[in-house]
């Protein structure tokens, strides 16, 4: 019975619980026995910041160790990058089915997008005179964010970007003429890979690339990023399915 | 800092201020307080936004009872005669 109720409680809940049953005791004690209004009144505060503890969720995984293991997986990437010996853009493809998104490296000669998305989870394309690979970038799970966050890309890249993973503090998002611009503040999380920032963009152009890709069942490439004191600036180009990977 | 733990910070120092302030101006009407609280709970978890493991049953808890007393206080102003 101890064991079940240490696994369905964690540390929240338990403290959570202890003060809010403590304001309600104080709360009850101090009106009925009192008649203290002002205790009573801090002891129903208590109850609100004891069942708002309660209801912070668990950190499954500590937070350091989270960004040691998306560290780890990018040196994984950035090593096949410097392998590879890839240089250009990436281009963020959804599957067609909906749900994953997959990086395309160019690596020599164009390739219609089309092709790409057809071509069955193989890691090498080739069409043609055109080479290139995909590889799964790193992700955070979003579901279907068109659907569930009304198509507003603003709303999607929110999510994401600072309440699911947490690795900003805010954004703004301006449409341009072929995409969107995104000015990201205060990033929490980046890597230092070259090879893997020239080719992917950083931590959270590389998410929000995903996101938006996912979001409007388009490819997406991070064609420009800069720095701006704490902001992080990014260009993001919508592409068409009849495209190349050249253009 | 996590923003959760930073909402419950935020929570408990303005609701101690609420509640001293409040009991030094002498209320002694449970709503009042109550109907504060509500406040400082709905505007400072607009503002950080913290995480939620379930739906956030407490907003509608306070915001049923924040109702409820302004229900009371539009019948009073009705009904006086």
């Amino acid at each position: 019975m101890i064991e079940l109720m240490s696994k369905v409680m964690d540390r929240n809940i338990s403290i959570g619980s202890s003060i809010a049953v403590f304001g309600l005791t104080l709360s009850l004690g101090a009106y009925i026995l009192l008649g203290n209004i002002p205790l009573t009144a801090m002891g129903i505060g208590l109850i609100i910041i004891g069942v708002s503890w309660a209801l912070i969720p668990p950190n499954p995984i500590p937070r350091k160790a989270m960004l040691d293991i998306v560290k780890s997986s990018c040196s994984n990437i950035e090593a096949f990058l410097e392998f590879v010996g890839a240089t250009r853009r990436a281009i963020y493809i959804p599957s067609k089915e909906g749900g994953r998104v997959m990086a395309y490296v160019p690596l020599k000669g164009s390739i219609p997008l089309n092709a790409i998305a057809n071509n069955d989870d193989r890691m090498i394309v080739r069409h043609g005179e055109g080479l290139g690979v995909t590889i799964t970038p790193p992700k955070v799970e979003f579901g279907n964010p068109s659907v569930e966050y009304g198509g507003s890309v603003e709303a999607i890249l929110n999510y994401v970007l600072i309440e699911a993973s947490e690795i900003a503090e805010s954004i703004n998002v301006v449409k341009s003429e072929d995409g969107f611009i995104i000015e990201i503040r205060n990033v929490r999380v980046d890597i230092e890979y070259p090879r893997f920032k020239v080719v992917m963009g950083s931590l959270p152009s590389c998410l929000a690339a995903q996101a938006i890709a996912t979001a409007l069942s388009k490819p997406v490439q991070v064609v420009d990023e800069r720095r701006d004191g704490d902001r992080l600036i990014v260009q993001l180009r919508l592409m068409d399915w009849i495209e190349t990977t050249y253009t | 800092m996590d923003r959760n733990y930073l909402h419950i910070i935020l929570l408990a120092v303005l609701i101690t201020i609420a509640t001293s302030s409040l009991a030094a101006l002498g209320e002694s009407r449970l709503d009042a307080y109550i109907s504060v609280f509500t406040l400082i709970y709905f505007a400072s978890t607009a503002i950080i936004r913290p995480r939620r493991r379930t739906i956030d049953f407490l907003s509608i808890a306070l915001l049923a009872v924040f109702s409820y007393i302004v229900a009371l206080k539009v019948m009073e102003v009705l009904i006086k005669p």
